[in-house]
């Protein structure tokens, strides 16, 4: 036995008495790092059960504005992210900073269906009915009145959303009754700055609830909905103009890069980095999700 | 007379009238190609690594002969060993991209622990002398250092630095354990212990889900790094000691 122990606690204190031998960078430690990080900028935005919801872009903190109303149903964030517009179902929109502080009430703005930010940061384009208005320096545009892009001899029009990108293309969606024999038929439109415009159907009791932009003006996301609860996904390419399904989730919102999107499906928000092929999520609550924007 | 004499032959507890005892101990566990407090082990890049190390632990008991069949005990320990893991920061200069760090953690810290050991006065047994079986619960309160750190720069950028990892390298590790072992008097006061451990951890079980590490936060890392590296480390140790009776 005596032996056993003298090797046993020979080899134990032996093997603690060897040090490391530094081959890399050495220790390191994040207090002596010269480069800090940023402030984090809050710049995914959602309103989640009435609520908007700030999130940081890695989804790594949240914030959310309990200093507005608790029953909003739509919101848009702009590209710098320091100005938010928001709406209760019959009200005015109302625009705030990102911490919530008041700015504006875009007056006559309550019959607002749909409402989202130019690249420009400072102008917030309004869809009442057809027609475009603005909030902020207005947009030059050929017209305001959209109701042109409706087929002739259409009837039972509704526009359910518009924007205006940063190269002044106009993306609407909207849905009429073609007749007999083509029955309802929701399309979406990309109106260049010039040129003929870019008309997909993207089905026929399908509803596009929401259009999004990226900063640079040169991606569109929509989504469309089907019976409640099937989804679509449409890219429109500014550039190539063309319209095309990509996906099917509820939600989603260009992000700062071409390569950056946030994607809300089943209960999980997420981004997407497509150069990276990489994803990321946090969770959020399976119901009551109405917006996401980038 | 004679039935008088075998009604009082049952002895008491302790050895010779002495109960307590306080033995400082030390305790190895092998490593195999796993990284020690010195050495990186089997590691990703292979420069240097060992194949059989060992993880030693200090440690210092005060144990107890409440019966001739238990003793209950409390120890201190002080433990190290090694980690390694690979984290991200977003690269400074390139939007959406990383840059990606391998990192050997020294992860060190005490340990608090109780165990009951029972012995058996039937195989010559008597509390706290002979074969005995302890049943253990010990926190372990770690902290991490990074002692050596590799950052692969997305499109070499090492001029720009990185962003700090954001990483508390604070871990509390519990396990439940069993020990089977044996104490020899020597000269009435001293006591030698050899024993053998086994140690899980029952609240770690579920910490690590499926994920690409790329798609976790550095903290949830480190966690999941310093629980996966504590399982593996306490799972089997090897203690001896030398202490004194009272």
């Amino acid at each position: 036995m005596k032996p056993i122990l003298f090797i046993a606690i020979l080899a134990g204190l032996l093997s603690g008495c060897s040090q490391y031998e530094v081959q890399y960078e050495g220790p390191y430690e994040d207090r002596l790092n010269p480069v800090q990080p940023a402030i984090p900028a809050f710049e995914i935005l959602t309103v989640e059960n009435g609520k908007i919801v700030l999130y940081h872009r890695n989804l790594s903190q949240t914030k959310t504005l309990n200093n507005l109303p608790a029953n909003i149903a739509k919101a848009a964030v702009n590209h710098s992210h320091d100005r938010i517009a928001y709406q209760v179902a019959g009200q005015n929109v109302v625009i705030v900073d990102s911490t919530g502080a008041p700015v504006d009430i875009v007056p006559n703005s309550a019959a607002a269906v749909w409402f989202d930010w130019h690249a420009n940061n400072q102008t917030l384009c309004l869809l009442s009915g057809t027609s475009l208005s603005f909030w902020g320096p207005a947009l030059a545009l050929p017209s305001t009145n959209l109701a042109s892009l409706f087929p002739a001899g259409s009837s039972d029009r509704t526009m359910s959303c518009a924007i205006v990108t940063g190269n002044g293309s106009v993306v609407a969606a909207y849905r009429y009754y073609a007749g007999f024999s083509q029955g309802y038929q929701s399309r979406i439109t990309l109106l260049p700055p010039s040129g003929a415009p870019v008309h997909r159907v993207v089905g026929s009791f399908d509803e596009t609830r929401w259009l999004r932009t990226d900063r640079d003006g040169q991606r569109v996301l929509g989504g469309a909905v089907v019976s409640g609860s099937i989804f679509s996904t449409w890219n429109i390419d500014l550039s190539a103009q063309t319209i095309t399904q990509t996906g099917d989730q509820p939600f989603a919102a260009p992000g700062p890069s071409p390569e950056q999107t946030a994607f809300w499906k089943n209960g999980s928000l997420s981004v997407y980095h497509s150069g990276l092929d990489q994803w990321f999520g946090v969770q959020t609550g399976q119901t009551g999700f109405t917006t996401l924007d980038w | 007379m004679f039935g008088l004499n075998i009604c009082l032959s049952a002895q008491a507890p302790g050895y010779l009238g002495k109960r307590i005892f306080i033995k400082p101990d030390i305790a190895y566990a092998p490593a195999l190609a796993h990284p020690t407090a010195g050495n990186r082990g089997g590691n990703t890049y292979g420069e240097q690594g060992t194949r059989l190390g060992l993880n030693t632990k200090y440690g210092l008991q005060a144990g107890y002969a409440f019966s001739r069949r238990g003793v209950l005990a409390a120890e201190a320990n002080y433990m190290a060993t090694g980690m390694s893991l690979t984290t991200y920061t977003p690269a400074v200069r390139y939007e959406g991209r990383m840059d990606e760090h391998y990192l050997f953690y020294n992860l060190r810290g005490p340990e608090l622990g109780l165990a009951l050991q029972t012995y058996n006065p039937l195989r010559g047994s008597l509390a706290p002398m002979g074969f005995f079986t302890a049943w253990r619960v010990r926190m372990a309160f770690l902290e991490g250092a990074v002692l050596d750190k590799r950052t692969t720069y997305f499109a070499d950028d090492a001029v720009a630095g990185h962003l700090p990892l954001g990483i508390r390298p604070h871990y509390k590790h519990l396990t439940l354990g069993v020990e089977f072992g044996q104490h020899i008097i020597l000269a009435d006061r001293i006591v030698l212990s050899l024993s053998a451990e086994i140690n899980a951890s029952p609240l770690q079980l579920n910490l690590t889900p499926s994920y690409d590490d790329s798609e976790k936060d550095n903290q949830t890392i480190f966690k999941e790094a310093a629980a996966a590296r504590m399982r593996f480390h306490s799972l089997i140790m090897f203690k001896m000691g030398a202490g004194y009776l009272f």
